[in-house]
């Protein structure tokens, strides 16, 4: 699988230049900086950041913005915990769990998970690149839109898992998240729900509805508050309690592995990524839970869960640009930009004639999930000093910031207009119960599974027995029957022994106490 | 007698708020639905449209019956709805100025009224928050951005 004289090779290009490693620890730093503001990403980095690697070499080009992505793939963490604002679509579900632990005062604890699961799922993901990185390329060519269909099925699934109070309101948001998705322009070319105006034409702009539903709404609520942490004692950024959230992480060994395997999966289907990594390894945990009802109320496995999947999936996005020249999402859209600039083709035939180069960049991207550690472990130190900031200043400031950042993602009024109707939307679906998160679940795959439900009907020519044909869809499909139902057969058993299924709704109040006592304080 | 009249009244406000969300979603998708099949009545454009709208109604018509006949265990504890709507409103007006005015002068005037209403009253301190602030927000969008932003001053 490994050809060794390449990798030797690989080692002795790494080793003989000191140019390639000193652009990583700025890479990392700004990666960080712009993952952790929300509006920006990693890949509007890479973009801003691109013509500085003109002066570069192939190698550090390449080294300098695989570090600039991984340390924005964590960087997104920051604020989904500490303002529960996913900057991007890869860190929505670790909201779910890293937000109400920073309200409940674990924040350095929860950031210290974040990046433990960041750092062990990125680098899991490498390592099998560098072991696979034929075969994943392989099989990516397999998998045509029935298959497509079939896993952003699985990730619409997760609107079941999501609610804990009414079944119906999770439903209702997942299909009104799907309904506003499908606004704009159709996979086949009619135009729905988009009143004449040209700016729908490319449908409602995905991350400032994301930051509207998710961040906004959620500033609206804090605004009763004198802080984000009630309990002025845990106000403090705990070293210790990071580095106690980066051992902890290793406690979940089943969540982290199986996340990362999620991430290197999905990330390598070009078009999925770490968008539905995230939310399918997060769904997947919380089936598997003894204690589902903990989900959604501060588990640190729900931010093992997210972040272990998002960041292994860069490994996966890096086989198919490496293996296929195909960019996986618009972070590696940017580095095959690099790759251009420097009169390099991604591909089969790039990887036969360069497997030392290929192998160089991989475990460059290995030693940088290293130094993210400890890089990253200094920058939460410094980005949990925001739970001090008093809510009459850090609402104003998250709203400017994530306006900006939605003006610069669309160029336009559009994506400022967007956040603020999706912001009062989404405040009024929170006060009445509806998870806000199944919306945009539902915006963010509905349209991708209509597109490849669309392409699927016009191949098979609307013949159900196609389905017959395709091996792969048929196994997703029944993995994705049998993860919905496990856990209502699991817990079918757990009743008939009259065992600890009744654990789970007490387990309701204790945190609704705690919440109240922060929102009382 | 004044303090249970007013929180009476704020209960049914509150109920009303849960009959109309399902109403104002169905209202929507009913809509959308309407002009997508006007746009293309085929199988292929409503493959997903139908399925979801016909979801939508039922369970829009379920949630509407249930708020309606009374306090739902995960709705939360009704707020008070002035200081939201104006903060709202603030970001509101800030979209809406923001070209017109520049973004420098609307982001300051968004970073001086937020708090203000928030509860900080300190001149000083408002001003030492919303310069230093709205200056590096917009000077650094302004840096990594390719196009210009609209600005009065920076």
């Amino acid at each position: 699988m490994i050809d060794l004289p390449a990798l030797a090779q690989a080692c002795g290009l790494l080793l003989s230049d000191w140019r390639p490693w000193v652009v990583v620890p700025p890479g990392l730093l700004i990666g960080l900086v712009f993952g952790a503001i929300p509006g920006l990403s990693a890949p509007i980095a890479m973009a801003v950041f691109l013509p500085l690697t003109m002066s570069m070499d192939f190698l550090p080009a390449i080294m300098f913005l695989t570090s600039v992505f991984t340390g924005g793939g964590f960087g997104g963490a920051v604020p989904a915990v500490l303002m529960n604002v996913p900057g991007t679509s890869a860190a929505v579900a670790t909201t779910f769990d890293g937000y109400p632990m920073a309200r409940q005062g674990h924040h350095s604890r929860a950031l210290g998970l974040a990046l433990a699961a960041s750092c062990f799922g990125a680098a899991l993901g490498y390592v099998l690149l560098l072991l696979l990185v034929d075969p994943i390329a392989e099989a990516v060519l397999l998998l045509g839109p029935l298959e497509m269909f079939a896993i952003a099925a699985w990730g619409l699934t997760l609107i079941a898992v999501l609610n804990e109070g009414s079944f119906a309101k999770g439903l209702l948001a997942g299909i009104l998240g799907v309904v506003i998705g499908m606004i704009g322009m159709s996979a086949r070319g009619d135009m729905r729900g988009t009143l004449g105006m040209l700016a729908l034409i490319d449908g409602i702009p995905r991350i400032p509805a994301l930051i509207g539903f998710f961040a906004a709404s959620e500033m609206f609520r804090l605004m009763r508050n004198d802080f984000l942490v009630a309990d002025a004692a845990h106000r403090r950024p705990q070293f210790g309690a990071i580095l106690r959230g980066l051992r902890e992480a290793f406690a979940y060994p089943g969540t982290l592995l199986r996340g990362s395997l999620i991430g290197v999966g999905v990330g390598a289907i070009p078009g999925v990524g770490a968008a539905v990594a995230n939310l399918l390894s997060y769904a997947e945990t919380k089936r598997r839970a003894a204690d589902p009802a903990h989900y959604g109320r501060g588990e640190p496995r729900g931010v093992v869960a997210s972040e272990s999947a998002n960041s292994s999936s860069e490994g996966g996005s890096m086989a198919t640009l490496l293996a296929l020249g195909i960019p996986g999402g618009s972070a590696t859209a940017v580095m095959l930009g690099a790759f251009a600039m420097h009169n390099v083709t991604g591909g089969p035939r790039f990887i036969a004639e360069n497997k030392d180069i290929v192998y160089a960049i991989i475990l460059g991207n290995l030693a940088q999930v290293v130094l993210l550690l400890g890089i990253g472990t200094l920058f939460l130190f410094g980005a949990a000093a925001l739970v001090r900031i008093p809510v009459r200043f850090l609402v104003p400031s998250v709203l400017v910031l994530a306006l900006l950042g939605c003006y610069s993602i669309t160029g336009t009024m559009a994506g400022p207009v967007t956040m603020v109707a999706c912001a009062g939307l989404g405040y009024w679906m929170r006060q009445n119960g509806y998870p806000v998160a199944a919306v945009v679940i539902g915006l963010l795959l509905g349209p991708a599974a209509e597109a490849e439900l669309l392409r699927s009907i016009q191949i098979s020519g609307g013949d159900p027995s196609f389905i017959l044909t395709r091996p792969i869809a048929m196994v997703i499909l029944l993995l994705l029957a049998a993860s919905l139902l496990y856990p209502l057969l699991r817990r079918r058993g757990t009743r008939r022994g009259g065992g600890t299924a009744r654990a789970a709704p007490e387990a309701k109040p204790l945190v609704r106490r705690d919440e109240a006592r922060n929102e009382s304080a | 007698m004044a303090a249970p009249v007013h929180a009476a009244e704020a209960g049914q406000r509150a109920r009303l708020g849960r009959v109309a969300l399902p109403l104002v979603i169905a209202a929507f998708v009913a809509w959308f639905t309407a002009d997508a099949a006007r746009a293309s009545f085929t199988l292929e454009n409503l493959v997903m449209v139908a399925p979801a709208a016909a979801l939508a109604f039922v369970t829009c018509a379920v949630l509407a019956v249930r708020a309606w006949r009374g306090p739902e265990p995960d709705a939360a504890e009704p707020a008070p709805l002035g200081p939201v709507l104006a903060l709202l409103a603030l970001l509101a007006g800030l979209v809406l100025l923001m070209e017109e005015v520049g973004f420098d002068v609307g982001v300051l005037l968004f970073l001086l009224a937020t708090p203000w209403l928030l509860g900080e009253r300190r001149p000083l301190v408002l001003l030492a928050f919303a310069l230093p602030f709205t200056a590096l927000a917009v000077l650094g969008l302004q840096a990594i951005l390719p196009f210009t932003l609209t600005t009065l001053v920076l």
